[in-house]
């Protein structure tokens, strides 16, 4: 597809420009429902930012936890081949469910310092998590990243992806993934607006993408993954999720 | 005698660091800078903001802090869905 362009003699990648489209739909989004949620807009703000801070460390943790024995291996580059040793371990290479989590512990960590109600704060922010990651798993699409097994059916072939094999046909499995996202943010934003328990949306949403993720997960194609037996470090996240998400779902459903 | 306003300290401190955000950018690798001072710039724009101060330097300094934010993970950013570290897989071997 498209996975660089160039704005001002700078190369940017698309994954990137996707995103941050994502996230600015997201704090757009924000914007809209703030005033009617009667949740302080200072702490929205202050929550957000917390949010932010630890969905790139807790993405980060779990990329470094999946990839450890080759980390500590070749920590030792860290100083003679500084730049490409910070370019593999610091600049790519981060984990959607590490830092959606951190960024639900840190959201989680910031109400309890400021005596807000968490529940509050889900209701408002968490429809702009499956906004944002809806539109990062098109930038992934673009770069070609997490593509999916080979399709002569349904397959897409790549003509330039720095990732993907090119010229052969994939399942575009990062677009399946965008559209479910696409349609849990529409939903989550919908029980937002009908003022349900944001441990209930939390819960939906958990169950909804832990399932949407297991069984992608078995259409892709790419090997650079943690795995654990026969199901991906993802896979397993997803099914625990899920899990997570029913007895959520079962203790909050009448609230 | 000098009289302490409650927020302004923080607005200005999210003014400065808004200011060192942008200007790290141009400095290759410091992008990961941007994206840390921005965040720290944002949030005291942010705690400004609740204790009550609603000056134009708090808002330089969040609007600042967030165009940092933004411009730093441009370069910072790689690809965060995946694990795949891109051209730099086996780097080492």
């Amino acid at each position: 597809m498209f996975p660089y362009f160039s704005i001002a003699g700078r190369t940017i990648s698309s994954y990137s420009l996707f995103s941050l489209a994502g996230v600015l739909l997201a704090l757009l989004y924000y914007l809209r429902v703030r005033r009617r949620s009667g949740f302080p807009e200072a702490d929205g703000e202050l929550a957000i930012i917390s949010g932010i801070t630890g969905a790139f460390s807790g993405a980060k943790i779990l990329f470094l936890i999946t990839v450890l024995p080759e980390f500590c291996a070749e920590f030792r580059f860290l100083f003679s081949d500084t730049e490409l040793f910070l370019e593999k371990y610091l600049y790519s290479g981060f984990v959607f469910y590490g830092g959606f989590f951190g960024m639900l512990f840190a959201a989680f960590f910031y109400c309890r310092h400021a005596r807000l109600d968490f529940s509050e704060c889900l209701r408002l922010l968490f429809p702009m998590i499956p906004l944002a990651h809806a539109f990062g798993r098109v930038g992934c699409f673009c770069m070609g990243c997490c593509y999916g097994r080979k399709s002569a059916l349904f397959g897409i072939a790549f003509d330039n992806s720095p990732v993907a094999p090119n010229h052969i046909p994939l399942i575009p499995v990062q677009l399946f993934e965008a559209a479910g996202e696409l349609l849990l943010f529409f939903v989550t934003a919908h029980m937002a607006a009908e003022k349900k328990n944001g441990f209930l949306i939390l819960a939906f949403w958990l169950v909804s993408y832990g399932l949407i993720r297991f069984f992608t997960e078995f259409l892709r194609g790419d090997a650079y993954r943690g795995f654990l037996g026969p199901l991906s470090l993802s896979q397993i996240i997803s099914a625990a999720a899920a899990i997570f998400g029913i007895v959520l779902l079962i203790r909050y459903r009448k609230k | 005698m000098y009289e302490k306003i409650p927020g302004k300290n923080e607005a200005v401190a999210s003014l400065v660091l808004g200011i060192i955000s942008v200007g790290c950018w141009f400095f290759g690798y410091s992008s990961i800078l941007s994206v840390v001072l921005g965040i720290i710039g944002m949030a005291l724009a942010s705690s400004s903001k609740k204790y009550g101060y609603q000056d134009s330097i708090r808002t330089a300094g969040f609007v600042l802090s967030l165009i940092g934010v933004i411009g730093g993970a441009f370069a910072f950013l790689a690809c965060i869905a995946c694990v795949g570290t891109l051209g730099v897989i086996g780097a080492f071997h």
